[in-house]
């Protein structure tokens, strides 16, 4: 539907955006530098001074209007986030967990899952009307802030909190969310399915059998990459056929088998 | 059939699953060998895994239940589901979770002194029968589209073949009765003729006042995921706030409310203007109507050069002064549904329902669809949802209104009256002649003294809540607080905003803790099996109106009993012994759910609406009606009706027959309805619109949904959203209480900014799942003259910074 007179236009206004954000940054450090050496004082004297108003730049939210504010990207905002370093090359097997680490990872997924096979709930806030964002950081494994970040196990679907549900109620980082009231917490004595032990090996050295079902886990990486949230890291990750060698258990399967055609 | 034909069948169904339990599938311990479903199996956890629809909203997903040690520990979507494909939503990933709430009501409940006493569940039916006994015509019975299929077609023969009372209603009325009379003027008969599989074939989807990101969200990502394979679908949301369904949308057009009847006849008016309208279409398939008073379901002819004078006025101009969007948008509008190698859906749910105008908005969508042509191919398609899980399948097939008979038959018509009193084998003129009291109508009179006209004395509730849903509460329901006659019977699984004023308060058993059938959506009938027992003494709510019907027999009601004098729900088992299944202790001595499916399927012949047997079901995940015998004995559903390529009751080489036509020529009605203002606008003492919806985590008063702690932690409490510009004009910042008043009340909300949803100014939204703040406190009760629904998405508020001596 694009003309390619439009297309023209969003390249030519790319290339200068580019460049005006580039000259910003560069200008910014000089004046960096050079404001170094002065006082406090002495910066916002100087930037009152010597800073033409620019009429179209956006006001800055004053102290008072923070609370209500969301600083959502405006059109000057650069998304930074494809220039994290990925998460590492992962080529040597992974040392053994100790028992402390491995109970604190079983510990975390299960209080991030009503029963095994539930859709992980999210640990942080969310922007609360972008589904999509989700995929700017769990679209690729990476590490944030020291912490891994998965990527997502089921690439066709993008409607991510559909299934994730925050737990921290419905606030942002950045919108303060509503307070919450004290009302009544209604008690649950839901107990969820625990999660599978290892799958079975047929001898000592063939390849263990996945004692959970693929639905939702075309990504295996996702886990048991680097990255991946479960305790059980890939020690051949160049390998990255997984079901060639891991077989499915139909024991598992939630489905009955299809039935045998002769009564 | 006749009434002995029937009992052969119900015998030989009973028998054919004795051969099925042979099979060996597998049957949970302690539950009745019928139970063995073809769909279960067992893992090597030991866990036994089932299937069932999900247990909230129309769209009908299947979900496997994973069953251990008698309780539900884990849930699957179901990849064999066509509806869901394996994909479900938070709310079906945890409804496992809702049977666990540790409040669960367990046993029978009387108040007596101000207090609630246990008692027992003999005393409670024998209670609420002899309130009927007293008055059978003040009695009403009160459901919802989660009553299941035999649980609504019970409580619909009790009253209508059994009381003579026309008194039932389900809330339904409050959600889609507007789509009812919307199907029903245009093509004669009710429910969609599409389907979901629409949604795969379309270019284009029209959201009309629309959110599936957050209501309907596995059919959202099945439209939304064709993206990602590749696939382009242009979707345009036509909304009064911007949504989660909109950073998704190609096109946002954000309409002042209740415009949407200008840009639907902008449309209209741009089709003729441009002659893109599809000539061969509408002089084959369709006449013109119009509705001068404003109140007739099938309204008065009207030419077609009338109709092109009646859209004259609605230039993109004009459209555009009227509702705020473009005058460029609308011709982006015009000229979609003019381009006819594009194939368009329309979708739509509360928005255009919950109207004062709500049959109108329903007749003009489907309307430029039948002008366009963009009709009877998959993926051109005018298409409603439903919000409740069996609002199709009970409250519209079964017929559970107060106007209504099963099968889409009518009270006031004596030939539909005669044929459901020849089914039911009741005498000639036991059902009454004259509708009953619609929703609204009918709180009201319960809510209003004897003496005054409120004829109404007890109602009996099942599966709703009424006392969280009615609009502006204060006069729908609060007002029965204060009268000493009126005495409110309901039967819930939590304490509820409804049963904190019930006089007997009954518990009951919850979805997969008993045998039930839901109707989808899309036409599609779904049946499942008891998997784990209900807690307590809950019990399923069809044995309360068979335990009813069972004690008003005893009392010596005359309309308990059949043409023969047998007791009107009589069962028998596969050796023709009668069952007594009014009896606990016997309920589950045979499949009662399929005894009764059975005998309604009957009534779903008369409109081609023929659900599938009851064995069929077993086997499948659903089937979309008609559902109709094949000459190889085996049965066929139906995607498409009224299209010769799929629905087999249209004439070969018809091509398109809509065969329940209301001129009786074959033919579907264009409508003409104006633009009228909502019946509340914002004026200077109530300068903002009110809109009220849901959220995507709590299923709607939250009563299940706020008891499970994955979906309470990410939406704890109800909001007021507002436009910043509109909080800071007041002096309101995030987190601060606002109040909201309007001319029926006022309430105290946290603001919102910036937060899910973002109104425009002038406009707030508030959810109403939180009981803790009841929003229908203050929302308007008109209602479309012709389909009796509310209209809460529009009345006007005044919003203040609450006082500080008012603030917790």
């Amino acid at each position: 539907m694009k003309s390619p007179a439009r297309k023209l236009a969003v390249v030519a206004a790319l290339v200068a955006f580019t460049t005006g954000l580039s000259g910003y940054f560069m200008g910014q450090l000089q004046a960096d530098r050079s404001a170094a050496a002065r006082s406090a004082s002495q910066i916002l004297n100087l930037k009152s001074e010597i800073l033409p108003s620019a009429p179209d730049a956006l006001a800055a939210p004053t102290y008072a209007d923070l609370a209500q504010r969301t600083h959502q990207p405006n059109h000057a905002w650069k998304n930074s986030l494809a220039d994290l370093p990925p998460a590492p090359a992962f080529t040597a097997a992974t040392p053994p967990l100790s028992r402390v680490e491995l109970d604190r990872i079983l510990a975390t997924r299960a209080e991030r899952r009503a029963y095994n096979g539930a859709p992980p709930t999210v640990p942080h806030p969310i922007d609360q009307s972008a589904s999509f964002s989700c995929l700017a950081c769990h679209g690729q494994p990476t590490r944030i802030g020291g912490r891994d970040v998965p990527q997502l196990s089921h690439p066709a679907y993008t409607s991510c909190i559909q299934c994730h549900a925050p737990q921290n109620g419905p606030g942002s980082q950045l919108a303060c969310p509503p307070a919450p009231l004290a009302t009544p917490v209604l008690a649950n004595t839901f107990a969820g399915l625990p999660p599978p032990a290892g799958g079975t090996r047929a001898h000592p050295s063939a390849p263990p059998t996945m004692p959970h079902t693929t639905q939702m886990r075309q990504n295996c990486l996702s886990c048991h990459g680097p990255g991946g949230s479960s305790a059980i890291k890939t020690p051949h990750p160049q390998q990255s056929s997984c079901l060639q060698c891991h077989a499915t258990d139909a024991a598992r399967e939630t489905l009955p088998p299809p039935l045998h055609p002769f009564p | 059939m006749q009434r002995r034909d029937f009992l052969r069948a119900t015998a030989l169904a009973a028998a054919s699953t004795v051969i099925a339990r042979r099979l060996g599938a597998a049957v949970p311990e302690g539950l009745p060998a019928y139970a063995t479903s073809p769909t279960a199996t067992v893992t090597a956890d030991g866990v036994r895994w089932d299937k069932a629809p999900c247990r909230f909203c129309g769209t009908g997903c299947h979900v496997r239940v994973g069953v251990k040690d008698g309780r539900v520990v884990a849930i699957q979507g179901d990849p064999q589901a066509e509806v869901n494909k394996g994909l479900l939503c938070m709310k079906g990933y945890h409804v496992g979770g809702i049977l666990y709430g540790k409040d669960r009501l367990t046993t029978p409940q009387l108040r007596r002194d101000g207090g609630l006493v246990d008692i027992s569940w003999e005393e409670a039916i024998d209670i609420l029968a002899r309130r009927v006994m007293k008055n059978p015509a003040g009695f009403a019975f009160y459901g919802s589209g989660q009553w299941t299929i035999p649980e609504g077609y019970a409580a619909q023969k009790l009253m209508k073949a059994g009381l003579s009372n026309n008194h039932i209603e389900p809330n339904a009325r409050l959600c889609m009765a507007s789509a009812v009379t919307g199907y029903l003027s245009v093509y004669g008969v009710d429910e969609p003729a599409g389907c979901y599989d629409d949604l795969d074939a379309a270019d284009v989807i029209i959201l009309w006042g629309n959110n599936p990101a957050e209501m309907h969200p596995v059919l959202f990502s099945r439209f939304i995921d064709r993206r990602t394979r590749g696939e382009k679908v242009l979707l345009l949301d036509i909304g009064t706030r911007r949504t989660r369904t909109t950073p998704y949308a190609d096109h946002y057009l954000e309409m002042r409310p209740q415009s949407d009847l200008a840009i639907a006849n902008g449309i209209a008016h741009l089709l003729l203007a441009n002659g893109t309208w599809n000539r061969a279409f509408v002089e084959k398939h369709c006449n013109f109507r119009h509705d001068p008073t404003g109140k007739s379901l099938n309204g008065e002819p009207l030419t077609f050069e009338g109709y092109r004078q009646a859209l004259a006025p609605y230039t993109p101009d004009y459209v555009e002064k009227i509702s705020g969007v473009s005058a460029e948008k609308i011709r982006l509008l015009g000229d979609l549904f003019g381009n006819p190698a594009l194939r368009i859906t329309s979708l739509w749910c509360m928005g255009m329902n919950q109207h004062t105008r709500g049959t109108a908005i329903n007749r003009l969508v489907h309307g430029i669809h039948l002008l366009s042509g963009h009709w009877g191919r998959p993926g051109d398609a005018p298409t409603s949802l439903t919000g409740q899980p069996s609002a199709c399948g009970t409250a519209r097939e079964v017929g559970t209104l107060c106007h209504a008979l099963p099968g889409g038959l009518l009270v006031a018509n004596p030939e539909h009256r005669a044929e459901c009193e020849e089914l039911w084998h009741v005498p000639p003129g036991r059902i009454h002649p004259q509708p009953g009291y619609h929703t609204v109508q009918l709180w009201e009179k319960f809510c209003t003294p004897a003496d005054q006209g409120g004829d109404i004395h007890t109602v009996f509730v099942q599966v709703t809540n009424p006392g969280q849903t009615l609009p502006d509460l204060a006069r729908t329901f609060n007002g029965k607080a204060a009268l000493a006659d009126k005495f409110l019977v309901v039967s819930d699984v939590y304490p509820t905003a409804t049963t904190a004023l019930a006089d007997l308060i009954l518990p009951a058993a919850l979805w997969v803790e008993k045998n039930g059938v839901y109707g989808n959506s899309e036409r599609r009938t779904q049946q499942w099996f008891k998997q784990v027992e209900p807690p307590g003494q809950a019990r399923p709510d069809a044995w309360m109106t068979l335990a009813l019907a069972r004690r008003l027999y005893e009392l010596g009601h005359p309309g308990m009993k059949d043409r023969d004098g047998n007791f009107l729900f009589t069962f028998r088992d596969a050796s023709g012994r009668e069952v007594p299944a009014w009896d606990y202790a016997h309920y589950y001595d045979i499949n009662t759910d399929r005894a009764l499916y059975d005998e309604y399927r009957r009534f779903t012949f008369h409109k081609h609406k023929h659900v599938a047997p009851y064995d069929e079901l077993v086997k499948a995940r659903g089937l979309r009606w008609p559902v109709v015998e094949q000459a190889d004995g085996t049965f066929k559903e139906t995607r498409f009706r009224f299209m010769e390529f799929s629905d087999p009751f249209v004439k070969k080489g018809a091509g398109i027959q809509f065969y329940h036509s209301v001129t009786k020529d074959d033919r579907a009605l264009i409508w003409f309805n104006p633009y009228e203002p909502a019946t509340e606008e914002p004026d200077n003492a109530y300068p903002f619109w009110l809109c009220t919806g849901r959220v995507i985590e709590h299923w709607h008063t939250g009563t299940m949904t706020m008891r499970v702690p994955q979906l309470r932690s990410s939406m704890p409490n109800a909001y007021v959203e507002l436009h910043p510009d509109d909080a800071r004009a007041l002096g309101l910042r995030n987190g601060d209480m606002a109040t909201l008043e309007t001319r029926r009340g006022r309430l105290d909300l946290p603001v919102w900014l910036d937060g899910r949803g973002q109104p425009p100014r002038g406009s707030v939204f508030v959810p109403f799942f939180d009981q803790n703040f009841l929003i229908n406190q203050i929302t308007l009760g008109d209602t479309c003259p012709i389909s009796k629904e509310p209209d809460y998405k529009k009345c006007a508020v005044r919003i203040l910074r609450r006082a500080a001596t008012q603030s917790s």
